[in-house]
């Protein structure tokens, strides 16, 4: 299956930023469709109409880069409310995607079925190469 | 055989001292026993008056008083509730008790005196006396109807009475007034069983002192059987040490839990927010890598510029939190501050353009802190005050308001800046925690420590805001407070 689309949700302009020129680097076929917040995120994916407005018609996979320390609500409750609304279903696979390993996040994240990694920052084009390659398998 | 013969050996007989005196007051017959007690020789009482028997200091008294007592004779002990002495023939005094029997005698009213030597038994109680006041302990003893019979030097210390003051006395007389009735219960139930046993088990028990004080006390009670009935020696400690260390510990711990969750937090806060601009910047240097491999010098400039900014930021939050951790330390010294000067100084050191400030002193008393934590108290929320305008704004403003409120000053940072939603009324106060997006100047940790620095004050914090305006208002006592504040 062919990943269309890469979603990175993640306060931190510099961090996005080093998202997007991996992907470019990597020579990754894939749009980049950035949210500067975790309530930003929620909000979009529980209104379909505007899901599909942001994020085209572009069927699942989507890959989401989730970060957990932001302003309001943090990766862990954006999970939360995913699962809660059954809104899993429309995005499939979330990465966790933090500055911190800290076990209690890594076991509080990998607790949800459709939380498919943790990646420890800074994110580089190797660990991204083989993430796509996985989820591709 | 005369009847005097026959009294002579009745007398004889007798195992007690024994003296007939007649209504004048002269010694009529005397026994052996009573002569050797007194120190004469066999018969050289008979004749004298009963008084060179008695001490010289009551001869007088004793006269009329024998005289009274032939009026209208009854079998009787003497001098009930008084120590009585006799005196022997070389001058000394001798404790003794006396009985009295009316009798006739050759037809005339006499008097059958029965002394007992009382001695022993004074030596006896006073070697108690002596035990009793060696104890290290206070120990009360009270009868039946809990009277105080007996108490010893350390209870009448303990309680601030002469001893003799609490004799005859309700033991309530040492009991806080909130406590009498309930203790007649209590009172009635231990009579009830009368076993030995510590007092008010599970409860906190309090003496009261002469002087109105009260203090917390042990009390161990043992039933005692007395000839006039049933006694209780309560045995006192005072127990007040005791519970100010055992207050003091439960405060340790308590503080120490707290630091200890505190740490937690920061190891927790510390993953994420210490290693967030380190992470960006190995990214940008990765990325500049690749940029000069492709000799795009333009981006390896931009992104060097961008991880200068980041490890300024760090160096920034390291600062910050090393500021949180010294704060945990000493207090400081109290002392009276103008605190004019301080707001205004703390003003004129942030970056203030733009904004109008506006002070409004409305206090009276004098405010006693320790200045260095009130000026970071000021300068974190006058700074968050700055931060956190709205852009957009026209009339930028921030104001600061005192005002008294009984024993508390008032200071309230008031701003027209972009607020804070009421569900991140109690959040702002965590360690790291930030609201608005983005790479905002904002260490997440001016908050903590202001609060931080306050509740070490003795005071409180919190926010209020809507309408447009946001406001911190700090509320500090205007003395230093007697106990340690927990910083939780």
């Amino acid at each position: 299956m062919a990943l269309k689309t890469i979603v990175v949700v993640d306060d931190d302009e510099l961090d996005r930023y080093i998202v997007k020129r991996l992907v470019k680097s990597a020579g990754l076929d894939v749009d980049v469709v950035e949210f500067v917040a975790g309530d930003h995120f929620v909000d979009v994916v529980l209104d379909k109409a505007r899901l599909k407005q942001e994020l085209g018609e572009t069927p699942p996979p989507v890959l989401v880069l989730l970060d957990i320390n932001m302003p309001r609500m943090s990766g862990l409750q954006v999970l939360e409310k995913l699962s809660s609304n059954d809104a899993d279903d429309q995005i499939v696979i979330v990465t966790m995607y933090s500055s911190s390993n800290h076990a209690q996040d890594y076991n509080d994240a990998m607790k949800y079925s459709f939380v498919k990694d943790f990646i420890v920052k800074p994110l580089t084009k190797e660990r991204l190469t083989d993430l796509i390659n996985s989820l591709d398998q | 055989m005369t009847s005097a013969t026959d009294y002579k050996v009745d007398l004889e007989v007798c195992p007690i001292p024994l003296l007939l005196v007649a209504g004048t007051g002269a010694i009529v017959k005397t026994n052996d026993r009573l002569e050797a007690l007194f120190g004469y020789e066999r018969g050289e009482l008979v004749g004298q008056p009963i008084e060179v028997l008695v001490p010289e200091s009551i001869r007088l008294d004793h006269v009329a008083l024998r005289d009274n007592f032939f009026q209208s004779p009854t079998k009787r002990s003497m001098g009930t509730g008084r120590d009585l002495h006799g005196v022997r023939k070389d001058g000394t005094k001798l404790p003794v008790e006396v009985g009295l029997e009316p009798i006739r005698f050759n037809d005339q009213q006499m008097i059958m005196v029965s002394v007992i030597d009382i001695r022993e038994r004074k030596n006896a109680q006073a070697t108690l006396r002596q035990a009793l006041d060696a104890a290290s302990s206070a120990m009360i003893q009270i009868n039946a109807d809990s009277v105080i019979e007996l108490v010893n030097r350390q209870a009448g210390l303990l309680f601030g009475y002469e001893p003799k003051e609490m004799l005859g006395q309700p033991i309530e007389l040492v009991i806080p007034a909130r406590y009498h009735e309930a203790h007649i219960g209590y009172r009635n139930s231990y009579q009830a069983s009368r076993e030995a046993r510590p007092m008010g088990s599970g409860r906190d028990l309090y003496g009261l002192k002469k002087d109105g004080s009260e203090f917390p006390v042990e009390i161990g009670l043992t039933p005692v059987h007395e000839s006039a009935g049933k006694s209780t020696m309560a045995t006192v400690i005072d127990i007040t040490k005791r519970v100010q260390r055992s207050k003091e510990i439960q405060r340790k711990n308590e503080q120490l839990r707290r630091l200890n969750t505190e740490l937690l937090e920061f190891a927790y806060s510390a993953s994420h927010d210490l290693k967030a601009p380190l992470a960006s910047m190995q990214g940008l240097l990765g990325i500049c890598e690749t940029d000069l491999d492709a000799n795009d010098l333009e981006e390896v400039r931009t992104n060097i510029e961008r991880s200068r900014a980041l490890a300024q930021r760090l160096a920034g939050r390291v600062e910050d939190i090393l500021k949180l951790a010294k704060s945990d330390g000493e207090v400081g010294d109290w002392q009276e501050v103008a605190i004019e000067q301080h707001i205004t100084d703390a003003w004129q050191a942030l970056p203030n353009d733009q904004v109008r400030f506006e002070l409004s002193m409305q206090h009276e008393s004098r405010l006693c802190t320790v200045p260095s934590r009130l000026d970071t108290i000021l300068e974190n929320l006058l700074s968050n005050a700055i931060r956190y305008q709205r852009p957009s704004e026209p009339q930028k403003r921030v104001t600061v308001t005192t005002a008294d409120v009984g024993e508390n000053l008032i200071l309230s940072v008031e701003d027209n800046g972009i607020g804070i939603p009421p569900e991140h009324h109690q959040t702002i106060f965590r360690l790291f925690h930030r609201l608005s997006d983005g790479n905002t100047e904002g260490t997440g940790l001016g908050l903590p420590l202001a609060r931080k620095n306050v509740l070490l004050l003795g005071g409180t914090l919190e926010v209020q805001s809507g309408n447009g305006t946001t406001a911190f208002i700090v509320t500090l006592p205007i003395e230093q407070p007697d106990l340690n504040v927990e910083t939780t």
